[in-house]
């Protein structure tokens, strides 16, 4: 039960990045609430459940914008990848791992989405 | 799990080149009705917790500035009197000389449903579209000050580049007194503020100066109020000097706005 209510929590947290952004804005791009909370839960959920709950949030940000449709949802994607890869094989210090993956899937979602891939 | 990974960024990859090729803003059009109340109803709690914090920070602060409000307040209502009086006057002078009224514009109550970035620029989000009547270009207001223009439009939202986007560029002016006009540029800067720079070393703009918009260009009317200044900000060795401004709207405040049709 308390996986499936955080995982429709997630799926809120997408919403809330666009119904929140302006109060989100940090030195002028807004704080990406979904990935980060995606970073928050990555160690308490199975991994394939926490990846389709990426792609629906990626399609609710796509839908919600007005940039290339899939653009939020590779951004999403990717950011979970790289955390994945850097908690699972790159980094054996937990807590190491845990901070250079949060920078890192934050860094690649901004670029992505803010980063001049947009039509 | 690695066959999952490549499904899904094979997905998204598809999903742009469509979008790229055909559009998909018929995914958009189905999507948006049903996120935009949730969107719609987590913005208000948004604006309810932030209205909350901002009342204790600034509870140290209020009465102070509710005696600055009184005496504006004050000097307001004079200014009143007098433009009532102009006003009284001009309609005299139009019926003599048989001049139309001036034509008022249509406006459009629309309610902001979030923010996004597009590239750099942070967009506003508005929840009436096309079928609203709501075309591109269209100039977006918050009570008489001006906000931005609609940049995009889909069937049931908008979008607004606002005046504080990074690439919000506007014409504007400093009237000082009834002739004279200081002409600049209002910029965005950081997605957070306005400037009003391009402004020639030798004029004499002052804090409290209103900036308008000049009209130039087309893309904005002419005489629509961009915001007050707020500090000038000015080197010798510089051909310009610029001036940061003051706005009564910011995007944490924007909640209604009304959009222009012409």
């Amino acid at each position: 039960m308390t996986r499936y209510i955080g995982l429709l929590s997630l799926f809120l947290l997408s919403i809330a990045q666009v119904a929140w952004a302006p109060f989100l804005v940090v030195f002028g791009w807004v704080f990406p609430v979904f990935i980060v909370s995606v970073w928050v839960v990555y160690p308490y959920f199975i991994h394939r459940h926490l990846l389709i709950m990426t792609v629906l949030g990626g399609i609710i940000l796509d839908s919600m914008g007005n940039s290339l449709f899939g653009l939020h949802m590779s951004a999403s994607i990717l950011s979970l990848l790289s955390i994945h890869l850097i908690e699972t094989y790159a980094i054996t210090h937990k807590t190491v791992a845990r901070f250079v993956s949060f920078i890192v899937s934050v860094v690649i979602y901004v670029l992505i989405t803010q980063g001049g891939f947009v039509s | 799990m690695k066959r999952w990974y490549i499904f899904s960024l094979l997905l998204s990859f598809t999903l742009m080149s469509f979008d790229q090729v055909i559009g998909l803003g018929a995914v958009r059009t189905i999507v948006q009705p049903v996120v935009e109340p949730i969107s719609l109803g987590l913005y208000t709690i948004g604006f309810t917790v932030h209205d909350a914090i901002s009342f204790v920070v600034e509870l140290p602060y209020v009465h102070s500035k509710n005696m600055a409000l009184q005496n504006e307040n004050d000097s307001m209502r004079a200014q009143l009197v007098s433009q009532s009086d102009l006003i009284a006057e001009n309609r005299v002078l139009r019926d003599q000389l048989s001049v139309q009224g001036v034509r008022v514009s249509q406006r459009i109550l629309a309610q902001s449903v979030g923010a996004l970035h597009q590239g750099n620029d942070i967009v506003l989000i508005l929840d009436k579209g096309s079928r609203d009547n709501v075309t591109v270009g269209l100039v977006v207001l918050v009570g008489d000050q001006l906000i931005g223009r609609i940049t995009h439009v889909s069937e049931s939202q908008s979008y607004v580049l606002p005046l504080v986007s990074v690439n919000s560029r506007v014409p504007s002016y400093v009237q000082q007194g009834e002739a004279i006009a200081v002409n600049g540029l209002s910029i965005g800067r950081f997605n957070n503020r306005i400037a009003l720079t391009e402004v020639l070393q030798e004029e004499g703009i002052q804090k409290g100066d209103v900036v308008i918009t000049s009209g130039e260009g087309g893309t904005y009317p002419r005489g629509l109020i961009i915001g007050v200044i707020e500090s000038v900000n000015s080197t010798d060795t510089e051909l310009f000097k610029s001036a940061s401004l003051s706005t009564s709207w910011d995007l944490q405040t924007v909640r209604s706005v009304f959009i222009i049709t012409p």
